[in-house]
């Protein structure tokens, strides 16, 4: 077994591979993880021009779904390349005034079966395709954060010196509910943390992890598998239980 | 000495720079709430009604001057008279618009008679509740009148809107979205509601 003295390693590296050494060492602690637990509770069936609907829950007194997050989970599904389609959220509540608002939406699948005997409601499922409704609940937060970074402006110039950091955490999960048979389809579920450091030296650079945007982009991944299929099949016949981790490094 | 007393560059940046920060911190508050519910997905109900809008309703302005809201004027009056008449056109087969009440001795050929009212509006932000969002409360009272003007019932409803704090975004920009929000509740409140109302519901029994 080979041994490395890193006090003797630093002493022999020169300034540049230093400097690279502590650029690394930034860009690793800036890395996310994200964990995706899928439940499978019916197989997903899905024609072309179907379309599916991703909605945000936003009925606690605390925080919401954040709005921008629904559109990511979108605007991802839509630019991938299977041919689901998504409503864009403001579209499709604007479309369905009043049954979709806070005070009003279906809170659970079987108040989704009584709206669907609204002969009005019905018929604009059925103009707009739709498939399968996405209700995602959840939210991205800021959970611990140290240091500080200070800037001077004078006369003479300015500049900024210190050290932050700050850890995210976001925590989402995916109802995945199917109109045809008006039952439950299945749940995902992501959580993403990850740590942002602002390390200043007269300029402050920002080393950020971008965790909401790493949680949309893997809740957005799975639920197309979860619909779609991983390889694109219509029918999806998996109805177990999976729970993939996935470790992403991203700055 | 005379180049001392002469304003430099930097010092007009400067001065432009405080009075900018300053009018950031000022507390007073105008907002013009411009905002319209879309049409509701709902079945009309075959009933004429007319509809008399209070000027109190028309012109309502939200004012406060205390001492942590000073010289707050937020006007919402056309947006409240767009929202009912949006969900008075698409809730009944015809809505007939009120200039006056009429007397108990010249009544309308109306089924129903109907007159909401503001009785009170409630706002919250960040700064005073430390949650990460702007909130805004209405409680309306939506009196319903025989075609005579006669009372007939009384219904109330509390709408609510609650916007997220926006980065760079302004608090009159979070009010206002919160305001918004809590129209269109109001809307979906109405829309939905006012069928299962007892007047309602005799008169379509008639």
């Amino acid at each position: 077994m080979k041994h490395i003295t890193y006090n003797h390693l630093w002493v022999s590296l020169k300034p540049r591979t230093l400097i690279i050494f502590a650029l690394a060492h930034f860009l690793g602690g800036c890395q996310t993880t994200t964990t995706v637990d899928e439940y499978r509770v019916t197989n997903t069936t899905f024609a072309e021009n179907d379309t599916i609907v991703v909605l945000g829950r936003r009925h606690d007194m605390g925080k919401d779904t954040e709005h921008d997050f629904i559109q990511c989970v979108g605007r991802t599904i839509d630019n991938s390349s299977s041919h689901l389609r998504v409503i864009p959220e403001a579209e499709f509540v604007d479309a369905l005034y009043p049954w979709f608002e806070i005070s009003t939406a279906p809170m659970e699948v079987a108040k989704l079966g009584e709206l669907v005997k609204n002969p009005m409601i019905a018929e604009k499922f059925k103009e707009l395709r739709i498939r399968y409704f996405v209700w995602i609940d959840g939210f991205t937060e800021t959970t611990d954060s140290a240091g500080s970074v200070t800037c001077i402006v004078g006369p003479g110039g300015g500049g900024c010196l210190g050290f932050k950091t700050w850890d995210d955490e976001a925590n989402y999960e995916a109802a995945i509910w199917d109109l045809s048979n008006i039952k439950i389809a299945g749940k995902i579920n992501t959580e993403t943390a990850g740590t942002s450091f602002v390390p200043a030296v007269i300029i402050p650079i920002p080393l950020l992890a971008r965790v909401k945007a790493t949680a949309c982009n893997a809740i957005a991944t799975q639920l197309l598998s979860f619909i779609v299929g991983d390889t694109g099949n219509s029918t999806c016949n998996s109805p177990a239980r999976d729970r993939i981790r996935t470790p992403h490094k991203e700055c | 000495m005379a180049s001392r007393s002469t304003p430099t560059r930097l010092d007009r940046t400067l001065v432009a720079m405080l009075v900018l920060l300053a009018g950031g911190c000022s507390r007073s508050l105008t907002i013009q709430v411009d905002n319209t519910v879309p049409a509701a997905l709902i079945e009309s109900l075959p009933l004429t009604v007319a509809v008399y809008y209070h000027n109190s309703l028309r012109t309502h302005s939200y004012r406060e001057n205390s001492e942590e809201r000073a010289n707050w004027s937020i006007a919402t009056g056309s947006s409240q008279i767009a929202m009912f008449e949006q969900v008075w056109a698409s809730t009944f087969n015809t809505v007939i618009s009120l200039p006056q009440l009429p007397d108990a001795d010249s009544p309308l050929s109306a089924d129903l008679i109907v007159v909401p009212k503001i009785k009170e509006m409630q706002l919250g932000t960040p700064e005073e509740t430390f949650f990460d969002f702007y909130e805004a409360w209405i409680s309306y009272e939506i009196s319903l009148l025989t075609a005579a003007g006669i009372p007939i019932e009384n219904w109330e409803i509390v709408s609510y809107g609650k916007a997220e704090k926006k980065r760079f975004s302004s608090r009159s920009t979070g009010l206002n979205d919160a305001i918004s929000l809590a129209l269109r509740d109001a809307g979906a409140k109405l829309s939905t509601g006012i069928r299962k109302q007892g007047t309602i519901r005799a008169l379509l029994h008639k």
